[in-house]
Formats: structure tokens, C-alpha cells, sequence
């Protein structure tokens, strides 16, 4: 299952290869209950705690930085399993400059198997926009100043 | 007016066993508890195909209660990681490195209690690497495709090829026919969905003797299995069939949970029980269909058949885990000459590894038998589409004449007995088909889609003469051993088992009227290999045919002994004894006779010199030919043209199934066979996406038809005896979920024929009429 989205955010490129390049502040704009485990060079683990409708537990995950251009690109592999459910997804963020701040255009490739994927089929789409949608929104809160109130 | 014997054959008798059945007293594999016994569950794999790189239990076995894990190196240590199917291909008891199928069971935990077990079960972590999956057999059979089973010397996806018939004539008399239709045909994977999933219970003693408690429809054939797999002494093994929740064919295989709950209760020294979950069973049980077909049908320009072709491809998932009788790797399919004389045939089947769960078992349907009846019914109305006769009239001009009988197919059955346009009349006459006719056209003229469709199909059971029948080499004989009791009561013990077909009631009535002794006084056992004698087990609508005609062979033996004692008691020549009115009388004064009782009481105290003592019998029958059920069913339905939904207006279903032991039975089995035919034709089928994810693990997806969804079935019965069956019968269990999905679908395809409508695959979803009406421009 492929997955894409434009996200435009009001701070400079390095800053959102900052954030999308570190996995601990990268898996923080995450809503989902989560542990990072390890981060070791490229490579990083943890759990998360999510699931599809009702089906729902905790994954434990390894993942592994594939390619990371300072200030234009990076690309993830990760591979989780719980639930007697395994995913498998590559993600990939294109950070562009961009009039108010940067843009960044991202994709993800998703194979998800097991139940997880089988009772949840027809919500699995669903559930990874809404999930995206949310994240980018952390993603944003976190990178964008706080406007004075 | 004539004797009767209470509960004797043709009495409508109300089922023995459900006096315990509707209490709620069964005795079912997971009601059955032992002093400290554990509990077996699983870790599964989430791929279709993968590579185990890792795999730790340590966090599993942190887990309070749990007690051990088994993996596939554990067994292969015992040789056991494999093992051979039915249909003599192997497969994994537990992987060794590489799962094959989503839902595979990799590692085994074996806990205090089912929650440990399960919760350590998902604790095991396992290190996968994915490989290219393949679940479409069309594409498995494409050089670049990846390949599921390299450790076959073949190095291929294909299993075998099977054909039978006249390949060159067949061609030869389609070239010539002046008519011939094509037809695709696809029958999908389902699933047997038994209201009881499969389990077991299994228990070394302390002599080392194993006992397992098991959910099988062949416990004797199953103690044979476990025997030669794991080198037990076959005395030291005891399978206990106890009472079970419907089979339907997926309780014949050896299913990994067995083998592992045995291994485990070995390891640990405890009972060890294994029942699977419901999405375990619809991931990981025996399967059953999931032919593609593809067939040529011709006749003459009036409508008279010549030539059948038919080309298959049969997808068995990893392992080809059938259980057809040894000669026949694609079962009976080769019935699919159905009704019809056809002058010439041809058959041809090749079997298909791919990343999907193994199985090909018969799902209420004497192997393969379902499929047969499908695709030749179908053909049928379109070739008569084809040639402008009402399906009706030319089901009549070209089927078998009862005179024919025995008659031999084209594809080389000899059929015993069948009278289908005497079925076909009486299906009609109770649907009053050309008032149906007329109504049809009236409707079609306000734009409304009421179809009729009907399926006058062959069955096949009985399975069957030694000559032809064996699974791994054991001859498809049955038994049957009676022992009559000083009292007049009886035992009678049968290598068969029941799973909710009634053999307590049906046996008991072809030994009363055999015995002269009320049905009330016999008590039947099955499914104990300790105490009954040896048989092939109940699949296949075989029972009758076989087990029942044991009976009736071995209460005749009785007879003839019975007889000498009544002579002795009535101090004459047994020559001048005769069995009448269910009674022994002297010939000419029946006001002298003896009873079974009196005689039983008799072999006890008073036996006739020269006679041993004691009154019993056993028949191991090895039928001369299969049995040929069959039937004519006609569907009614409406088609709703805004959402695609098929409603069932009417079915009308006639079975003959030789001589009728139990009316009341018979129309049950009927009813739930009709069901069953009804779901994969509107409802039922288990499809997997490009990764090999099962969809149809559930019952969310995997849509069971329920009373909501059944129509209301009318039935009606003729009644031609089986010539070579000792009592006439044939069996009925299958018969309607064979003919029944043929019925439904040429209605739905009459209903949408105007528009040019050919085909449908099953199973017909609203979303398929409505997309065919869409494109149609009508909705």
C-alpha cells in the first residue's frame, strides 16, 4: 500500500531534516503510545502501541535510516511485529525550500500482513492517513515558533 | 396387513443421540478435562512467505504458566518437523526455516492454562525475512514465479497431471459438432466452517500408551497415520473420536496441532490439549474447491450433447493435503459427465502449489464432486441458451434413460441406477415451471430480472470397491460387528463416525428391520479405535453405502445363526425355518416360531448342539460399485436492479437417494446440505491479497449463511434403489450441496440473460449484479 502527502511547514529546511532525521523527536510527534529503545548510528528500535479499529496491541519495531541528505531527503526502512501481525515500510521525506518556510513531500510503501491487515482491511488506509495526518501535525507544532498569544 | 418392527427402515424415528444433543450433554474434544492437563497454543506466521532468521521464547517463557516451547528444530531432532499428507505429498508439522502460508503455526507454547498459552504464544518473537509471495496458481505455473516448495526435486509449482478419457475423439467430435460452447468457470477457496473447530486431548499413561482424544471423521485411519509417522506401536495408540460439531470433510487431514499436542504431551509428561480458535481454523484448516475451470460442451444443432472438454487447474495451497482416494489426485471430478451420455469426454487436472494454507478436501462433496456437478449444470444451460431450447426441454432430451442402467460414462463410471427425467418432472410439477415461464416473460416485459434456474445432477459416494479405492493403500472397505445380548438387547460398533448425520438413529433402523429387534433396543458406538472395529471413516456420504450395508451383511450372518438355534428350539430341521415378519417361523405354521430374543437368550443358555455360544457377527463390506445419488432442483429468483441483490423466491429440491432409511433424517440433511450449496453460490469464499493476507478470516468476512439468509426449501423425493446395495440406499448427505450452487446461479444467469450475461463467478455479491447492471446501462 502506498501512502503520500504534502506537508507545509513554516521553518527552515535543516530544521525539518532536523526533526525528520532523529528517530527520538521524529517518533515524538507520534499520538500512539511508543518506547524508543535504541538508537545506535543509523539504526534505531522500540515499541509502539497501536492498532487498526479494534484490533489493537503493541509492535516492536527496528528501523534503519537508509539514506539521509542534510536539508533534502531522508529515507526509512521499518520493519515491526505484534499482534501476530508484521509490517514492513519504507518512508521516504523530499524537503524542499519553500516561500514561507519548507516543504516536504512524503511517501510511504506499507506492506502490512497478518491479521492486523486481514481484519482491518478496509479501515488500514484510513487509519494510516488519519495517523500521518496527526503526526505531521505534531511534526508541525514542534517545528513552527509559538505564535504569542 | 403386514408386521412391522418399531424403528425400522423408512420410519421417520426421532434422533437417539439428541437426548443428549439438545440438553447440552455432548461430549465434545473440548469438554473433555484431565488432572493436570495443559494447554497448546500457537505462534503464527504473519507472512506468506518468509525465511525464520530468529526465533526467541524467552519472553514467552517468562510468562507465569508457561512451561514450554516446541519449534520445528525440536521436532526435526525427532524427525517429525514433516509429515506426509494423505495424498502421499508432505508437509510441515512446524517449519524449520521457512513458512510457507499466512497463519502457519512456526512455534508451539505449551502452558497451565489457555490464556498462558496464548499470551505466550504472541510473546515469542520471531525474526523474519519476506520473500516473493504467490497466490494465483496461473501465475504459480509461470517460469519467473517464485517457488514454494524447493525442496521438491521437481523444482516447479506444479504437482501433478491428471486426465482421463478420449483426448483425440473429444477434440475430433467438437470439431464437429454444430454447436459448442466455452465457458470459464471458477469455483473459489472455502472453507468448511464446522460449528466445532478442530482439537484434541492427547495423554501417554503410564505404560507409555497413547490416547488421543480427537476431532476426526476417520480415527482408524488416523491411529494407522500416527503409527508410521512416529514409529509407535499401533496397539499403544487409541484415537477417540467423542462427539463432534460437524466435519464436512475438514476433519479428515492430520492437522500440525495433533502431532504437536502429542509431542508435547511426551515432552512434559501431562495431557496436553490443543483446540484451534475460530480465525485459526478459517486461516490454517483444510480448504476445499478452488478450481479454475475451463470447458468446451457440444451438441447438435437440435440440441443433442456429443463432446465434453474440460481443462483445470487445481489450486492446493504449499502441500497438496487432500483426501481423495489414493488413484484420484483431483478426486471424482471426472462425475462431470453428470446426466448425459455424452459420446466422448476428456479430463484433465493439474494440481498447483501456492502460498496459501494446503487442503483440497471435499467440503460435503464426494471428492470433487461439487465442482463436477457445477460445472457440467451450468455448461448445460448454456449450450441449451445457446441452441434456443428452454433448459428444461433439453435436460429432458439428453439425459441417461432409466433403461440405460447400468449405465457407463463417458469419463468410464457405471452408474448404478437413476431415473432424472422421472426427478426433473416432479421438480417441475411442484413449481409449476410453466406457470413460471409465463410469469417470467411478463415480468421481463415491465424490466424486472426473475430468473429460473435448475441443476439435475449426478452424485458419486460410496466410496468404495477395493478394487479402484484405497487412502494410503488401505482399501475403503467398512465394518460393522454386532453382539446381541442374552436379553435380545445389541451392540453394534462401526468403523465409521458420526459428526451430527444421525448414524445412532440410522444404523439402529437397518438393524431392527434386519433383526426383528425395535430400534429402541440397539445401542450403536463409533469412533473408539479400541472397541470398533477397523473402517475408512465418514466423509464422503459413505456411511450408508458402506458402513450401513455392513450392517445389514453382518445382521444376516447373525440370521444364519440365529436360525439354526431357533431350529434347535423348535425342534425341527433348520431347512424347514423361515425369517418372516421379522420373526424365525416353521415354514407353514407361523403360529411356531421364535423371536431374536428368544433366539439370543438361546445362544447364551440353551445353544443348539454343535453351535458356539453366543450371538454376534462382523462384516467387513467392500462394496462391488459406488452409489449414484441424484437429483433435480429448480431455482426461483429476483433480482433487485438498484442494489444487485439475488433473492431466493423458491427452491424446489428433488433427491433420490436409493431407499430411505429415516425421512425425517434424510430431509435434515437436506436442509443443511441445500445451505451449504446456497453459500458459496451468494456468500462464502476465502480470497488473499498480493502479500498473501488472508481475506475471509473471520466470520466479519467470511459470510456463513445464517436462517436470515436461508429460504424457505421445498423437497420432494423419487425413489430408485441402489441394485447392489444390500438395502437399496445410496446416501444423501452431499447430494444437495452438489447440485445446489448450479440451481442458484443459472437462475441468477437466466434472470440476467437478456442482456447477454454468460457468466458470473461465484459467489454472486450484490456488487457483481449491480456492476454487470451498471455496465448494462439498466441501473
Amino acid at each position: 500500500m502506498k501512502v503520500e502527502g504534502q506537508f507545509q511547514v513554516a521553518a527552515a529546511p535543516a530544521a525539518v531534516f532536523g526533526l525528520f532525521a532523529d528517530p527520538r523527536r521524529l517518533l515524538d510527534c507520534l499520538d500512539d503510545p511508543h518506547t524508543v529503545d535504541s538508537v545506535q548510528g543509523d539504526q534505531f528500535g522500540g515499541t509502539i502501541t497501536t492498532g487498526v479499529a479494534f484490533i489493537r496491541g503493541t509492535f516492536r519495531f527496528t528501523g534503519q535510516y537508509t539514506e539521509r541528505t542534510p536539508g533534502q531527503s531522508v529515507t526509512t526502512k521499518i520493519r515491526g511485529s505484534g499482534l501476530g501481525s508484521a509490517v514492513d515500510a519504507t518512508l521516504h521525506a523530499g524537503i524542499t525550500p519553500a516561500d514561507s518556510g519548507a516543504s516536504l513531500a512524503w511517501a510511504a510503501d506499507i506492506v502490512l500482513t497478518g491479521p492486523a491487515a486481514t481484519l482491518g482491511e478496509r479501515l488500514v488506509r484510513t487509519t494510516i492517513e488519519k495517523k500521518a495526518a496527526a503526526m505531521f501535525e505534531r511534526a508541525r507544532q514542534q517545528l513552527e515558533p509559538a505564535k504569542p498569544g | 396387513m403386514s408386521a412391522t418392527v418399531h424403528g425400522g427402515i423408512g420410519q421417520s424415528l426421532g434422533r437417539k443421540e439428541d437426548a443428549r444433543f439438545i440438553r447440552g450433554k455432548g461430549n465434545y474434544v473440548d469438554d473433555i478435562q484431565l488432572p493436570g492437563m495443559l494447554y497448546l497454543d500457537f505462534t503464527r506466521s504473519p507472512y506468506a512467505h518468509a525465511k525464520i532468521t530468529g526465533i526467541h521464547p524467552e519472553n514467552a517463557l517468562k510468562i507465569p504458566g508457561v512451561l514450554a516451547v516446541v519449534t520445528g528444530k525440536d521436532l526435526d531432532a525427532a524427525k517429525l518437523a514433516w509429515m506426509p499428507t494423505l495424498m502421499s505429498d508432505t508437509q510441515m508439522v512446524l517449519p524449520i526455516d521457512t513458512v510457507k502460508f499466512q497463519g502457519q503455526e512456526v512455534v508451539a507454547v505449551v502452558a497451565e492454562n489457555r490464556y498462558a498459552a496464548a499470551d505466550g504464544a504472541a510473546a515469542v518473537d520471531i525474526d523474519y525475512d519476506p520473500l516473493p509471495v504467490v497466490t494465483d496458481p496461473v501465475k504459480a505455473l509461470q517460469p519467473d514465479s517464485p517457488l514454494v516448495r524447493p525442496d521438491k526435486e521437481k523444482k516447479s509449482n506444479h504437482i501433478w497431471h491428471w486426465e482421463t478419457g478420449d483426448k483425440a475423439g473429444t477434440d475430433d467430435l467438437l470439431k464437429k459438432s454444430e454447436v459448442v460452447v466455452h465457458q470459464d468457470l471458477y469455483i473459489p477457496r472455502i472453507n468448511v466452517s464446522s460449528i466445532e473447530t478442530c482439537g484434541c486431548v492427547a495423554q501417554f499413561d503410564a505404560m507409555g500408551r497413547l490416547t488421543v482424544w480427537m476431532t476426526t471423521q476417520a480415527p482408524h485411519a488416523i491411529r494407522t497415520v500416527f503409527a508410521l509417522v512416529a514409529g509407535l506401536p499401533e496397539q499403544s495408540i487409541r484415537i477417540i473420536s467423542p462427539d463432534i460439531g460437524g466435519g464436512f470433510g475438514g476433519k479428515v487431514p492430520v492437522y500440525p496441532g495433533y502431532v504437536v499436542a502429542v509431542v508435547a504431551a511426551l515432552k512434559t509428561g501431562h495431557p496436553v490439549k490443543w483446540v484451534e480458535t475460530r480465525m485459526n481454523n478459517l486461516m490454517s484448516s483444510s480448504f476445499a474447491r478452488d478450481y479454475h475451470i475451463s470447458a468446451d460442451i457440444g451438441c447438435t444443432k437440435d440440441g443433442k450433447l456429443t463432446a465434453l472438454k474440460v481443462k483445470t487447474i487445481a489450486d492446493h495451497g504449499y502441500a497438496d493435503a487432500a483426501a481423495n482416494p489414493s488413484k484420484f489426485p483431483a478426486g471424482l471430478f471426472h462425475i462431470i459427465t453428470g446426466s448425459y451420455p455424452f459420446q466422448k469426454a476428456f479430463v484433465e487436472v493439474d494440481g498447483v502449489y501456492t502460498n496459501k494454507p494446503p487442503g483440497g478436501i471435499a467440503y460435503r462433496c464426494s471428492f470433487r464432486v461439487t465442482e463436477a456437478a457445477y460445472s457440467i449444470e451450468r455448461l448445460i444451460d448454456e449450450i441449451a441458451r445457446k441452441v434456443g431450447m428452454d433448459p428444461a426441454e433439453f435436460r429432458m432430451k439428453n439425459f441417461i434413460p432409466p433403461e440405460a442402467f447400468p449405465f457407463q460414462s463417458a469419463l468410464g463410471w457405471t452408474y448404478d441406477s437413476g431415473n432424472y427425467a422421472g426427478a426433473l418432472k416432479l421438480a417441475m410439477k411442484m413449481i409449476d415451471y410453466p406457470a413460471l415461464r409465463r410469469e417470467q416473460a411478463e415480468r421481463r416485459k415491465k424490466g424486472e430480472f426473475m430468473g429460473i434456474g435448475i441443476s439435475s445432477f449426478t452424485e458419486i459416494v460410496g466410496a468404495g470397491p477395493s478394487h479402484t479405492f484405497d487412502i494410503l493403500g488401505i482399501k475403503m472397505f467398512e465394518s460393522c460387528e454386532i453382539r446381541i445380548h442374552p436379553t435380545g438387547k445389541v451392540m453394534a460398533r462401526f468403523g465409521t463416525k458420526a459428526q451430527g448425520q444421525g448414524h445412532e438413529t440410522t444404523y439402529s433402523q437397518i438393524l431392527a428391520t434386519e433383526l426383528g429387534i425395535p430400534a429402541e433396543n440397539i445401542s450403536i458406538e463409533e469412533g473408539d479405535t479400541d472397541t470398533a472395529p477397523y473402517g475408512l471413516g465418514t466423509y464422503a456420504s459413505r456411511s450408508t453405502p458402506t458402513a450401513g450395508a455392513a450392517a445389514a451383511v453382518a445382521a444376516r450372518k447373525i440370521r444364519e445363526k440365529a436360525q439354526k438355534i431357533a431350529a434347535h428350539l423348535l425342534e425341527v430341521s433348520p431347512d424347514d425355518i423361515e425369517w418372516k415378519d421379522y420373526k424365525f417361523q416353521v415354514k407353514g405354521v407361523p403360529e411356531k416360531s421364535k423371536t431374536m430374543a428368544d433366539v439370543a437368550f438361546a445362544a447364551y443358555t440353551n445353544p443348539a448342539p454343535g453351535v458356539e455360544p453366543g450371538l454376534e457377527a462382523v462384516d467387513y463390506y467392500d462394496p462391488p460399485n459406488m452409489t449414484y445419488p441424484f437429483g433435480s432442483y429448480i431455482c426461483v429468483v429476483d433480482i433487485d436492479k438498484g442494489t444487485g441483490q439475488v433473492k431466493v423466491r423458491r427452491f424446489v429440491a428433488v433427491d433420490d437417494c436409493g431407499t430411505i432409511i429415516n425421512p425425517m433424517i434424510v430431509d435434515g440433511q437436506i436442509h443443511g446440505g441445500l445451505n451449504m450449496g446456497l453459500a458459496p453460490a451468494l456468500y462464502e469464499q476465502i480470497t488473499y491479497d498480493e502479500n498473501g493476507n488472508i481475506r475471509g478470516n473471520s466470520f466479519l468476512d467470511y459470510l456463513v449463511p445464517t436462517s436470515m439468509e436461508s429460504p424457505h426449501w421445498e423437497t420432494g423425493k423419487t425413489t430408485t434403489p441402489s441394485p447392489h446395495h444390500p438395502i437399496g440406499a445410496k446416501g444423501v448427505g452431499e447430494s444437495p450441496t452438489v447440485g445446489a450452487p448450479a440451481a442458484i446461479v443459472n437462475a441468477v444467469i437466466d434472470a440476467l440473460s437478456p442482456l447477454g450475461v454468460t457468466n458470473i463467478d461465484i459467489p454472486i455479491y450484490p456488487w457483481k449484479v449491480w456492476q454487470v447492471l451498471h455496465d448494462k446501462g439498466v441501473t
